[in-house]
């Protein structure tokens, strides 16, 4: 088999995963070596679905003896197979980086005869990399559930980053859909990366030529809507898991029926649920950025997100009591919990307003997208002319523009909350993977 | 009026603190149309003079304030961009910008809604986008012997910005980033890197590798796509259309006269001679 049918075969095979970013690193280039890194990471193409390149993404194999339901790849499925030598990968990452197509590799692998020796492939591609080819480039590398503690330290000295997918949002999901994979397989590696990291940190500290342990951090996918888990339950566990292992980043990926199965617990010729998957990300960043806690904007009796408003706008219906906020006295906390009102416009309003007494004109002037803003703010005390702080008309405002399904648009408050079942045929705005992706909300 | 040269720019600024009242304006002396009832000096570029200006700048304002002004300059007042959107003039801009911050200092960095600053951050947030978008979209090709070629059409002059770049993470290749716009090069010839004319210039043909290397990468970009999840305003929003007459997996497959696949290459310097 010629290396493009490998190529299209393990890029097929990959592209569910949606993490493709390339942050979370800053390394100049070095005289000889091939590469350098970028902190905020750089996309270097954007696919026809909208979503960023920035890493070659490939499997290492898609050869796997696990039976995961929700993947294609699984042993069960009838799918082309292939694997790339360590050679063939390597050069494959090089002549794209050199060409500028790529920041850099992001390398996960099928279970090839089990979790370790897959692993050592995949150490012996990367190594290779780094090593024979001098590559200083972004790595990011998916470690496999199950594998000894020895190839998690191995691998991250090779890597940029680590991930390690959950998967699914809860045990009893992981038992039904991912029966080789136990609950366990999946943390302790997860653990055993972040105390690497601490480590590496602290030897940094004292040698600073100490080879660095996963320098851009670790993450991890979860796949939302293959089983009935919540909202609420899935961002108890992204949050549990930003505390417990020090996670750069959760990613939410919206399932799609790929993999043929007929599984009774996964749902079948639906589409995949986009606009939830993107309220999830609104939520991510609501408590990543935005000083949120799971609890302010999820509960165990409300546990799905509204589908008509944000997250952000959802809680600030429900604490009106708190707006409106004066935008010349707010401070930056309070001003980051107004509807509209990103990390970066709140930075500007408090640069700006050192010079003196910020009206309407001036947020235009500052370009504080005041559409969602409006209705929860005061300059100088006042409301922006022909805004009622009134509840009925700010929640018709804010819904005005959501296309629905003539007659299920609630017309009065208050709020009834839709299933995501009635939702199927919402869509994000085209904008609003924007606003994801910049995380301004 | 200035010759259009940043130095002749610095100078005129340099020169406007002897005159009282200062000129209301400062213009390249091509793009200025004289009126009548104005009087107009020309200024002769002056490397001493505008040195002390640049150290002036460095001192009241800090590099961030050199920065802007430099980066400015790379502004072009023929893009699509300022005939569309700004309509500015990047001399008046800077000499207003310089004038204030020498007065001011380091507060013209909060100062987000004079009129003076937001034309500058205006003119500096377009060229800084276009060096961003084009650092992750341009494309090199392999020519033989081993050199690495893009070509570019941005609006402004952003070459100087993306060079370092380059250098620094493609150190081990020798390469140049051709401005088709402007008509300059950067080259890096494996040890330094400068700008050149690019009046005449003559180039090997691609090597054998580059066809089979974008081929690879146009499969890897076809492929890689979540069909369910196709969204084509979003993709277009993220990488303008503008970028892709020069991306090579935004390019069709073409037909050889033997009956082969492959990728269209539009080069502007020679035609291609591709197996
Ligand atoms: S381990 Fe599971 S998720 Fe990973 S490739 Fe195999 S079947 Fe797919």
């Amino acid at each position: 088999m010629d290396v493009s049918e490998k190529l299209r075969i393990l890029a097929d095979s990959a592209k569910y995963d949606v993490a493709c970013t390339s942050s979370g690193v800053t390394r100049g280039g070095v005289k000889g070596m091939l590469g350098s890194a970028v902190g905020g990471g750089i996309c270097h193409s954007f696919a026809a679905d909208g979503r960023c390149i920035s890493l070659l993404k490939v499997l290492m194999t898609n050869v796997c003896v696990y039976d995961c339901q929700y993947c294609a790849n699984r042993v069960s499925n009838d799918v082309e197979r292939a694997a790339f030598t360590p050679d063939e990968l390597a050069n494959l990452v090089i002549e794209f980086y050199r060409r500028n197509y790529i920041e850099g590799l992001f390398l996960s692998s099928g279970v090839l005869r089990n979790a370790d020796y897959a692993m050592e492939q995949m150490c012996a591609a990367i190594a290779l990399l780094r090593n024979k080819y001098r590559f200083n480039g972004y790595i990011h590398a998916k470690a496999i559930p199950g594998c000894s503690q020895e190839l998690v330290d191995k691998l991250g000295h090779l890597v940029d980053r680590m991930s390690i997918n959950v998967e699914l949002p809860s045990e009893a999901s992981l038992n039904a859909l991912a029966p080789n994979k136990p609950k366990d397989s999946i943390f302790k590696p997860m653990l055993a990366i972040k105390s690497n990291i601490e480590q590496s940190k602290a030897e940094l500290a004292v040698y600073r030529h100490a080879q660095p342990f996963v320098p851009g951090g670790q993450s991890t996918q979860m796949i939302i809507g293959a089983t009935p888990d919540t909202d609420f339950q899935i961002m108890r566990l992204a949050d549990s898991m930003y505390k417990k292992f020090r996670l750069r980043r959760v990613f939410y990926s919206a399932y799609i029926a790929a993999g043929g199965s007929t599984h009774a617990l996964l749902p079948q010729g639906q589409p995949p649920p986009l606009l939830r998957e993107h309220r999830l990300y609104q939520t991510d960043f609501l408590l990543r950025f935005y000083g949120f806690s799971v609890d302010e904007i999820l509960s165990e009796d409300a546990p799905s997100l509204d589908p008509l408003l944000d997250p952000k706008c959802h809680w600030a219906m429900r604490h009106l009591d708190t707006f409106p906020v004066e935008v010349n006295r707010a401070d930056r906390e309070t001003l980051l919990r107004v509807p509209g009102v990103g990390t970066k416009s709140a930075d500007k309003i408090l640069t700006a307003r050192r010079n003196g007494t910020l009206r309407f004109e001036d947020l235009k002037k500052l370009r504080v997208v005041l559409k969602r803003a409006m209705y929860f703010i005061t300059c100088n005390g006042q409301m922006m002319p022909g805004v009622k702080f009134s509840e009925p008309f700010i929640y018709n405002n804010l819904t005005a523009d959501v296309k629905l399904r003539p007659g299920s648009l609630p017309i009065d408050p208050p709020v009834k909350q839709l299933t995501w079942f009635d939702a199927t045929n919402l869509l994000p705005a085209a904008n609003d993977f924007a606003v994801v992706q910049s995380g301004q909300i | 009026m200035h010759d259009g040269s940043f130095e002749g720019l610095l100078t005129a600024v340099f020169d406007s603190y002897a005159h009282s009242p200062p000129p209301v304006s400062v213009a390249a002396a091509e793009a200025c149309q004289q009126r009548l009832d104005c009087q107009y000096a020309e200024v002769a570029a002056d490397p001493a003079k505008s040195a002390r200006v640049i150290a002036g700048i460095k001192q009241k304002m800090g590099p961030g304030g050199y920065q802007k002004v430099w980066q400015a300059f790379l502004f072009d007042e023929d893009s699509d961009n300022n005939r569309s959107i700004c309509r500015a003039d990047k001399s008046d801009v800077t000499y207003h910008y310089i004038r204030l911050g020498m007065r001011v200092g380091g507060k013209i960095f909060s100062m987000l809604t004079d009129a003076r600053v937001m034309a500058m951050d205006r003119i500096c947030a377009l060229v800084g986008r276009e060096a961003g978008l084009t650092n992750e979209f341009l494309r090199f090709s392999e020519l033989e012997g081993g050199v690495y070629y893009s070509e570019i059409e941005p609006e402004h002059a952003i070459l100087p910005m993306l060079m370092p770049h380059f250098v620094d993470r493609l150190n081990i290749q020798p390469f140049i980033i051709h401005d088709l716009r402007h008509g300059f090069a950067g080259v890096y010839d494996l040890r330094d890197w400068y700008l050149t004319s690019t009046a005449e210039m003559t180039l090997p043909a691609y090597s054998n590798e580059e066809q089979r290397c974008r081929r690879m990468w146009k499969l890897f970009y076809d492929t890689i796509a979540i069909k369910e999840r196709t969204n084509p305003v979003c993709r277009r929003n993220h990488m303008p259309k503008k970028y892709w007459k020069h991306m090579v997996e935004m390019q069709p497959e073409v037909q050889t006269a033997n009956g082969k696949l492959q990728m269209a290459i539009c080069r502007s310097q020679q035609p291609p001679e591709m197996e």
